[in-house]
């Protein structure tokens, strides 16, 4: 496939910024792929539905498939000898984007759902619609944006961090 | 209404078609630091300016953020968050937390979040609102909901995937899933 002018962009950029937001979507790639793996959790794992499901080119939706394998986000495996064919599977790396997926169908379900949230999850174990929030893990209250503050983390000093000392 | 996106009746797709890409994202990212004109942004993200210009105009065409007018000769404008957009928050910090535990290099997070409230650096969870315990894919049932149109281009339906009611049969992808 040819990549698009904006995906080598992408790819330019991200790799070189110290920030866990921007090297998450260096692994991710683009948003296409976080489609791929949602449908991994609704239990997708054959190229075939993949491609039906997202209605993307076979030639993308293996180059996307083998972006999420070769980052440890699924796992391929060979379930047929002949003709070979492979199978894609969430790695725990790849279920740990479930507060990432969660995060972003709630938000969708709040400014894009006219009609009601098309899918709902119901709480095994407490039986009702789950409406997952984000908590925080300290004191396990809910998050937004203001309660928050960024500050440097153990890793490198970067850009970002610097940014967030002076806008502030 | 806008079209479908291809990935059909869903509320993720539908957030990333808002978002757009990446950029879109770490522009927001850069608005939740407090980062508001055009030539922080620029500094911050090193990326072209018709591509930043492009990617604010989307954000503010998507109710995402405010364009506001600071000065008036030149004119110059600063981008704010809307409610929409501070909302977005949970996204990121999902985002953000994932990087930190997988990509961080073995560096450690360059940033971590400090959690005014209670004075403890935090990690965000997933919690059931009813219950407060937390919330996996192997803890729920997919079932639809009330917004599931009731005709789906073929192909993007993935009723059959779902449970049709709260506690009947399917909607439980993982009992199919090796834990790998």
């Amino acid at each position: 496939m040819q990549p698009s002018s904006l995906e080598a962009v992408e790819r330019k950029s991200f790799a070189g910024m110290h920030c866990s937001v921007a090297q998450c979507l260096e692994a991710v790639g683009e948003w296409w792929s976080m489609l791929i793996v949602r449908d991994a959790f609704l239990g997708v794992t054959r190229f075939d539905e993949f491609q039906q499901r997202l209605g993307i080119s076979r030639n993308i939706l293996n180059q996307r498939l083998a972006h999420l394998a070769a980052h440890g986000v699924l796992q391929r495996t060979r379930y047929s000898e002949h003709p070979p064919r492979y199978e894609y599977r969430l790695t725990v790396k790849g279920r740990d984007l479930w507060p990432v997926l969660t995060a972003m169908r709630q938000w969708g379900d709040a400014y894009a759902a006219p009609d009601g949230p098309p899918l709902q999850l119901v709480h095994k174990s407490c039986g009702q619609i789950a409406d997952a929030v984000m908590t925080c893990s300290g004191c396990g209250e809910r998050l937004t944006g203001r309660d928050v503050r960024a500050v440097p983390g153990p890793g490198d000093l970067d850009d970002l961090a610097q940014a967030a000392g002076t806008t502030r | 209404m806008k079209r479908e996106l291809a990935g059909g009746p869903c509320s993720v797709a539908r957030a990333a078609d808002v978002l757009g890409d990446a950029w879109a994202l770490l522009i927001l990212r850069d608005c939740m630091h407090g980062v508001k004109r055009f030539d922080e942004f620029q500094r911050s993200l090193q990326v072209a300016r018709n591509t930043l210009s492009d990617r604010l105009g989307k954000l503010v065409d998507a109710g995402v953020l405010t364009k506001e007018f600071y000065q008036d000769n030149p004119p110059r404008y600063e981008y704010l968050l809307t409610e929409m957009g501070r909302d977005l928050f949970p996204v990121l910090s999902a985002i953000l937390a994932w990087g930190d535990k997988w990509l961080d290099g073995a560096l450690g997070a360059p940033v971590t979040l400090h959690h005014e409230t209670c004075g403890h650096d935090l990690e965000p969870e997933v919690v059931c609102r009813h219950c407060k315990q937390p919330v996996t894919d192997h803890d729920v049932q997919f079932c639809v909901g009330p917004g599931y149109p009731g005709v789906v281009t073929s192909g993007t339906d993935f009723r059959h995937r779902l449970a049709p009611a709260p506690g009947a049969d399917g909607g439980r992808p993982h009992a199919h899933l090796r834990a790998s």
